[in-house]
């Protein structure tokens, strides 16, 4: 008798366990958002003004047919405004029959004029550094225009467009026309001074590109560089990876690949002066010459000219993007304070105070050593 | 009196320590330390695990007085009986709040990065039932689950964080020594109660054999965990920057949001730190849980600790309940640790310590008369 209910009350008491998770949600009932993009409401579709300040864009293949027949994906486009990401969110979710995950996230897109708010990139890139789903590697770009374009966009190369943009934002390493970063480095560069350098996206027909960069300055958008600057500011950053450079001879171009570099950074000051140099070491191939040169590309003299010459190139690219940057801008988006405080602790201590006026008066001086490895088949 | 024969070894007792020391603390370490001493932390890591140390002797050295003796014995032959029962009872109430934080802490994580709609309550409930289970079985079967446990949280834990160096930037670590020895002091209780636990060794010493190693076991104990938490917080500064890591609550969670591999598959690795997580916690958690019944069970003259574990389910799950908010829970810790904390672990111990002295005295001029 007493086994017996003994058996009973495990019996019962195992009988708890099956009653599920709170949390399950099935793996066929979820939408995987692979990117994500924010602009400015529109005036004439809010209802309430004051409220709604952000667009929000997501975009998801969906799967029709199945059953033994083709399988066809199909793009499903959702907006919605609202006043922040997660309210934006749940008013999306009352529309689609599966709940929106976001732990696959790969990509955030900011529309050009939300920008230039600093009040909304910091609300937005702080919904995203809070969220514990969300990977810190995950790209982040600014789009000449709409982003809402861009997510709506029916690529040409690829049926979904967030894998595309997504592939976009990979492949940008290989391409340096815009600078390398994902949204960990963006938000500690951020924390770090509220000035960086965020990819530019150019929405294109059925393209998009990634050229150039967006200059932020205190939180917000202050203007653009372009492909050929952002070039110069990865390499005075010390990225320097598969770039190519045209070298100017006589009245040619010659293509240099550079394969390899790196950047040191020194620091001169006097009472008045601050002089901030760089030293750009990299290396690389030559790529072509002309059929029958009449310069010899086995003699050293030759290459020392051209690898002046394109020392000189690189010196006038990287200090014409420092100028820019500092003049026109007054961003500090090279960091080149956290490299003050990190190596000069007390000329940071004297200058911290007024670091504005301080950047904004300093000089450059760009050293660059190029070093000709290769120069392919011919002479 | 207990089941088993209740003796540990050295290796079995420094398995404790090393889990115990390793709590929560590990979270928000890198977070204080960056906020009160920006690049230098490590500094005062090792000042704090030095300082840490010096306690721990002190502590070894009140167990090593009284062999086989627990921490009841030894405070009614140094403080006398009613000053015993009290100060017992303070000392369970020491190891049932901290575990209590502990508890709380575990809950908001797991419900933070896993279990977004199961209620806090059952998490918290279910990791209590588990402590419970280990804790009646006595201290025998806890030094064996340490000493299983400890390579397979140490060995998975320093791969994640290996893996998370890639894009680290170690110029993040400067400058160095740009620190006046009042920021030292200043913020030397964050350190110390990241190694809150090792009093445990005043309850548990009795069990141990050979008990003249017992100082062993704690300076290896506090070691190992003073090298990971100077690793950690490397790690994290190079990986963040002093800035970034200012602003985040729980930067050595964070971290594992950087890790990225070509390819795709190994991301999202919340999972397997949230296993880690609950080993660390139950590991934390089951050592303090068995030093206050065994604490209490001697105070109340109760010859049996296991019927003491039951009861005190419900006053460390209303403790940890107590506070409203992470962020509530996390400002009682702190006046909990740096106050409450730091006297019992170091004037008490103090107090006892300077009798035995004392007493040792007496008796020597007693011989020498």
């Amino acid at each position: 008798m007493r086994n017996k209910r003994l058996i009973m009350l495990v019996l019962l008491m195992a009988a708890t366990l099956l009653v599920g998770c709170w949390d399950q949600v099935e793996i066929d009932d979820r939408i995987f958002i692979a990117i994500l993009g924010f602009d400015i409401a529109p005036e004439d579709l809010a209802e309430n003004p004051g409220q709604s300040k952000y667009q929000l864009s997501i975009s998801f293949p969906n799967q029709s047919g199945g059953l033994g027949g083709e399988v066809e994906l199909t793009n499903v486009y959702l907006s919605s405004l609202g006043s922040n990401m997660h309210s934006i969110l749940r008013q999306i979710g009352a529309r689609t029959s599966k709940s929106i995950y976001f732990g696959h996230l790969r990509g955030l897109v900011l529309g050009e004029e939300l920008a230039k708010d600093p009040r909304m990139i910091r609300e937005i890139l702080d919904a995203f550094e809070n969220n514990p789903l969300i990977s810190r590697r995950i790209s982040i770009g600014i789009v000449e225009g709409k982003a809402k374009d861009i997510i709506e966009m029916e690529p040409q190369q690829e049926g979904d467009v967030g894998q595309y943009i997504t592939r976009i934002f990979r492949k940008m390493d290989k391409s340096q026309r815009a600078p390398l970063m994902d949204i960990g480095e963006v938000l500690i560069s951020l924390h770090n001074n509220g000035d960086v350098l965020i990819p530019r996206l150019v929405p294109d027909e059925k393209e998009i590109k990634t050229a150039g960069s967006a200059v932020i300055k205190n939180f917000a958008l202050v203007g653009w560089l372009g492909e050929k600057e952002t070039i110069a500011a990865n390499m005075a950053a010390g990225k320097v990876d598969l770039i190519v450079i045209d070298i100017p001879f006589e009245e040619m171009l010659i293509p240099y690949n550079i394969t390899d570099g790196r950047a040191r950074y020194e620091i001169f000051h006097n009472k008045e002066d601050i002089i901030f140099k760089i030293e750009i070491d990299v290396e690389g191939d030559l790529e072509q010459m002309y059929l029958n040169a009449e310069e010899d590309l086995t003699d050293p003299k030759f290459i020392n000219e051209l690898q002046s010459q394109a020392e000189k190139k690189i010196k006038d690219m990287v200090e014409g993007t420092l100028v820019k940057l500092q003049k026109e801008f007054n961003s500090d988006a090279l960091d080149i304070s956290s490299y003050i405080q990190k190596y000069h602790p007390s000329l940071w201590k004297e200058i911290e105070e007024d670091w504005d006026e301080v950047y904004k008066n300093m000089n450059f001086e760009v050293v660059a050593d190029v070093k000709i490895r290769r120069v392919g088949l011919s002479r | 009196m207990y089941q088993n024969n209740d003796k540990i070894s050295i290796s079995q007792i420094t398995s404790i320590l090393i889990l115990t020391l390793v709590g929560t603390g590990i979270l928000t370490l890198p977070q204080a330390l960056a906020e009160e001493a920006a690049t230098n932390g490590w500094i005062i890591i090792i000042v704090g695990t030095l300082s840490a140390l010096l306690v721990a002797f002190l502590h070894s050295y009140i167990v090593k007085s009284f062999p086989g003796k627990g921490l009841f014995e030894i405070l009614e032959a140094t403080l006398g009986k009613p000053v015993a029962h009290i100060i017992g009872a303070i000392f369970s109430l020491y190891f049932i709040v901290i575990n209590s934080f502990l508890l709380r802490i575990f809950g908001e994580v797991v419900k933070m990065f896993l279990l977004f709609r199961t209620p806090i309550e059952v998490i918290m409930f279910f990791m209590l039932a588990t402590n419970i289970y280990l804790v009646r079985r006595g201290i025998e079967t806890l030094a064996r689950l340490a000493e299983l446990l400890l390579p397979l949280i140490l060995i998975p834990s320093l791969v994640l964080f290996l893996l998370t160096i890639q894009g680290t930037d170690f110029s993040n670590l400067l400058p160095v020594f740009q620190l006046s020895v009042g920021d030292i002091i200043k913020a030397l209780p964050i350190v110390f109660f990241s190694f809150l636990g090792f009093d445990l060794i005043l309850v548990f010493g009795r069990f141990v054999k050979p008990e003249k190693n017992i100082s062993k076991a704690m300076a290896i104990s506090i070691l190992v965990v003073g090298l990971l938490y100077v690793f950690l917080n490397t790690i994290t500064l190079a990986r963040f920057g002093v800035e970034q890591t200012v602003h985040l609550i729980w930067p050595t969670l964070t971290i594992f949001k950087t890790i990225e591999f070509p390819g795709l598959f190994i991301e999202n690795v919340e999972a397997i730190v949230m296993v880690l997580w609950v080993f660390i916690v139950f590991m934390s958690m089951a050592p303090l849980f068995l030093g206050a019944t065994i604490t209490l069970s001697n105070s109340m003259n109760i010859r049996e600790h296991g019927f003491l574990a039951l009861p005190l389910i419900p006053i460390i799950y209303f403790i940890s309940l107590f506070p409203d908010s992470v962020t509530e829970a996390y400002y009682y810790l702190d006046y909990f640790t740096k106050f409450i904390a730091t006297s019992i672990i170091v004037i008490i111990p103090l107090i006892i310590a300077m009798v035995i002295v004392f007493k040792r005295g007496i008796r020597k001029e007693d011989q020498g008369a």
